[in-house]
């Protein structure tokens, strides 16, 4: 587990953004569609190089670093198992690609399941799941990466209103003592979530500050608006 | 759909199913089966399959790198590299058998060094695999680069985010992902690389068990054996048939 | 397949229409056109005795068809319209049967060893194709000139081993002038044809199995005519005189 300093610079995109979060502290992100959150993770996890910027965890300076040996983990708003592979297949992923032997990942797949509540799904193909189940396996699978950073982009949005509650949970457990950073539109995903939730407006931040106190004091725009519920 | 179009359709549909059904017809059925299991029918089709699978497996080798660079990278000159490669698609396969001979012959470009060391590839069945090689590697490289851009790259974004290092990335999850695609190219560089005539016929030349392929057979046997020659057809448009079958019922798994 | 015969009827009519309209062009003028399929090893002496028969008869137009003799035969079995027909050899023509209508051998062709230019693999005689290690095409067995080598290696007791046996002519030049073969077997005049790119190497052997060309007008020729006087051109002095500076010999 470890600290995030952020600070990217993309003209094209107009975002301007510097950005820290503390060990163990999750951010929810939040702002209107084509504020920059997407490009600000892509930036943290390497998918997407900034004009200018620096992306520090912990010490280590990752501006030079691929996104496989960042230790960042990214969730979608899809669940993007990997269609070929078993849902068990798809949760000891990441522990076969760093080396673990298939049976100790298997292993750990399983474990990891089990915590969501998931173990019954191993055997079947991403295709013979429903969709929140395979946001979960998902979640499940970005955990078993054992990630110093986990983001998460909107996980909820492609989810019916009434599997929300359960995946909510999911993270719940997921995210108590991790860096994260969640994208959302959602003030009850942050309420239940983060300590913290940054607005961004126009690729800079607008508003930044205890979970609480944004959401019963909105100073932003966009604040506001999330609050009184007339998003979405 | 405008009902009037059944009428070019079927018009179409003939023009394809009745030069097939001729040359059915034509079948002497009574020598069919000594004619096909006559030892020069056998070499050919053995030949045939042999030269085809090793060429395919050839055009696996080299096409699958090529098709992701073309799909995954972007670098100036490619769209002109991507035509290039293509060209022996609608090139004739006469002209594919000339670049190789200019190549490859005794005195071409990289033959002219080979034959120093003792190396001559003309009229080897090396030749045969080289020419169908070239002239089938683009429908390898052209389905596949297809299958790689719809795949698209989130998926190997999200295992790369799981720690995954490049190679370990392609070998698990961009492979797999466009295996329809890898296996339907595959089955249509194995059928070019059965029907291929010109290039070899120019660059390999031929002799009966090393450069004869089926098709070199039809050639030389249509006029003075044609029931031969047909029934040697008739045995490449049935694998055809059985190649094509198996690449619509693997697509379909 | 063809179950119903109404199908082969609609595409004979529709193939009929498009075939018809691709021919018309040529017509419309009233000169007169004889047509004459040759053996493509007589592609320039017969392009020429055209032109002289052209320029001997004004308003006519003569179109050459050249090819491998049987595939010519093929054609006009199939109904091709063609006048006169020069066969590479008596056993094309004679597949005619009563088709040819009065066949007369009019040259004769011999086999000639084809080298790249200088003869870099030294081949002086007819045996010398039989060493190991020379890389000799020859024409397949089922193509005249194949045919013609496979009898010579038979007289001569010479066991040729190919590295390849070509489909016509043209490819075993092709592999000798690229360089890849050290020798091919052709005739005389593909030699003369051929020029500068090879150098041919002549032997005593040859004789010993002479190719004879037939020349016949065709039952049913639309110009029938004019294509005995084409025949008589062919055999006359002029005619033998075009055919033997090509290396012909006589019939």
């Amino acid at each position: 587990m470890s600290s995030l300093h952020l600070r990217a610079v993309i003209p094209q995109r107009g975002i301007d953004v510097t950005l820290d979060v503390a060990a163990g502290e999750t951010v929810a992100l939040t702002g209107p569609n084509g504020a920059g959150k997407s490009s600000i993770l892509g930036v943290i996890a390497g998918l997407l190089r900034p004009d200018e910027g620096e992306v520090r965890l912990g010490d280590r300076v990752l501006d030079s670093t691929p996104p496989h040996a960042r230790g960042i983990a990214l969730l979608a708003q899809d669940p993007l198992l990997f269609p070929h592979l078993s849902v068990l297949a798809n949760v000891a992923f990441a522990p076969r690609a760093r080396g673990v032997h298939r049976r100790q990942a298997n292993e750990l797949a399983t474990r990891h399941l089990t915590e969501i509540g998931a173990e019954t799904l191993a055997g079947r193909k991403p295709s013979q799941i429903s969709g929140g189940q395979a946001q979960r396996v998902a979640v499940a699978r970005a955990l078993a990466a054992d990630p110093e950073l986990l983001l998460l982009d909107e996980p909820m949005a492609s989810l019916d209103v009434d599997v929300r509650p359960a995946l909510r949970q999911t993270l719940r457990e997921a995210l108590a003592d991790r860096t994260a950073i969640i994208v959302t539109h959602d003030a009850a995903d942050a309420r239940a979530l983060a300590d913290r939730v940054v607005v961004i407006e126009h690729g800079h931040i607008v508003e930044d500050g205890p979970t609480e106190q944004v959401l019963e004091h909105p100073q932003s725009g966009f604040a506001v608006r999330l609050v009184s519920g007339s998003i979405k | 759909m405008p009902r009037w179009l059944w009428f070019p359709a079927a018009l179409a549909a003939t023009f394809v199913v009745v030069p097939l059904a001729a040359i059915i017809l034509r079948v002497d059925l009574a020598s069919f089966p000594a004619l096909i299991t006559s030892p020069s029918a056998l070499e050919a089709l053995w030949l045939s399959l042999r030269t085809a699978a090793a060429s395919t497996a050839l055009c696996i080798l080299l096409g699958v790198p090529l098709a992701t660079v073309l799909a995954r990278t972007d670098f100036p000159g490619q769209g002109l590299l991507r035509s290039l490669v293509l060209l022996p698609l609608v090139l004739p396969p006469v002209v594919s058998g000339l670049a190789l001979l200019y190549t490859f012959g005794r005195r071409g470009l990289l033959g002219q060094s080979l034959d120093l060391v003792g190396i001559q590839i003309t009229f080897t069945t090396l030749a045969v695999v080289l020419a169908q090689t070239f002239v089938a590697l683009p429908f390898l490289v052209i389905s596949l680069e297809g299958a790689l851009r719809t795949s698209g790259t989130r998926y190997e974004a999200v295992a790369a985010t799981l720690g995954a290092r490049p190679t370990t990335v392609f070998r698990r999850v961009t492979l797999p992902l466009v295996g329809p695609g890898l296996l339907s190219g595959s089955v249509l560089a194995f059928a070019r690389c059965l029907g291929e005539f010109g290039a070899t016929i120019t660059f390999a030349g031929n002799l009966p068990g090393v450069t004869s392929t089926m098709p070199l057979q039809v050639y030389l046997l249509r006029v003075d054996d044609p029931d031969a020659a047909v029934a040697l057809s008739l045995v490449l448009v049935v694998v055809a048939v059985a190649v094509i079958g198996f690449a619509r019922h693997g697509r379909a798994l | 397949m063809i179950k119903n015969p109404g199908i082969s009827a609609v595409v004979a009519v529709a193939a009929a229409v498009a075939l018809a309209g691709c021919g018309s062009s040529s017509e419309g003028s009233e000169d007169r056109e004889l047509t004459v399929f040759a053996a493509a090893s007589l592609t320039d002496t017969f392009t020429e005795l055209a032109e002289q028969f052209e320029k001997d008869h004004p308003g006519v137009k003569v179109t050459t068809s050249f090819g491998g003799s049987s595939d010519l035969v093929a054609q006009i079995e199939d109904g091709a319209p063609a006048d006169v027909f020069a066969s590479a050899d008596t056993k094309n023509m004679d597949k005619l049967g009563e088709l040819a209508t009065d066949p007369q051998d009019f040259a004769s062709n011999t086999l000639e060893i084809a080298t790249p230019p200088g003869n870099p693999a030294k081949i002086t005689a007819f045996q010398d194709l039989a060493r190991s290690g020379t890389k000799v095409v020859v024409c397949a067995v089922e193509v005249p000139c194949g045919n013609a080598t496979a009898q010579l290696e038979e007289k001569t007791g010479v066991d040729i081993e190919p590295v390849s046996e070509e489909q016509s002519v043209s490819d075993v030049l092709a592999k000798v002038t690229s360089g890849d073969a050290d020798a091919g077997l052709v005739y005389v005049t593909d030699v003369t044809a051929a020029g500068e790119t090879v150098t041919g190497v002549e032997f005593d052997e040859s004789d010993q199995v002479v190719n004879t060309y037939p020349i016949s007008t065709l039952d049913g020729a639309d110009e029938a005519d004019l294509a005995q006087e084409f025949v008589d051109l062919v055999l006359s002095e002029a005619g033998q005189k075009v055919l033997s500076d090509a290396g012909f010999g006589q019939p």
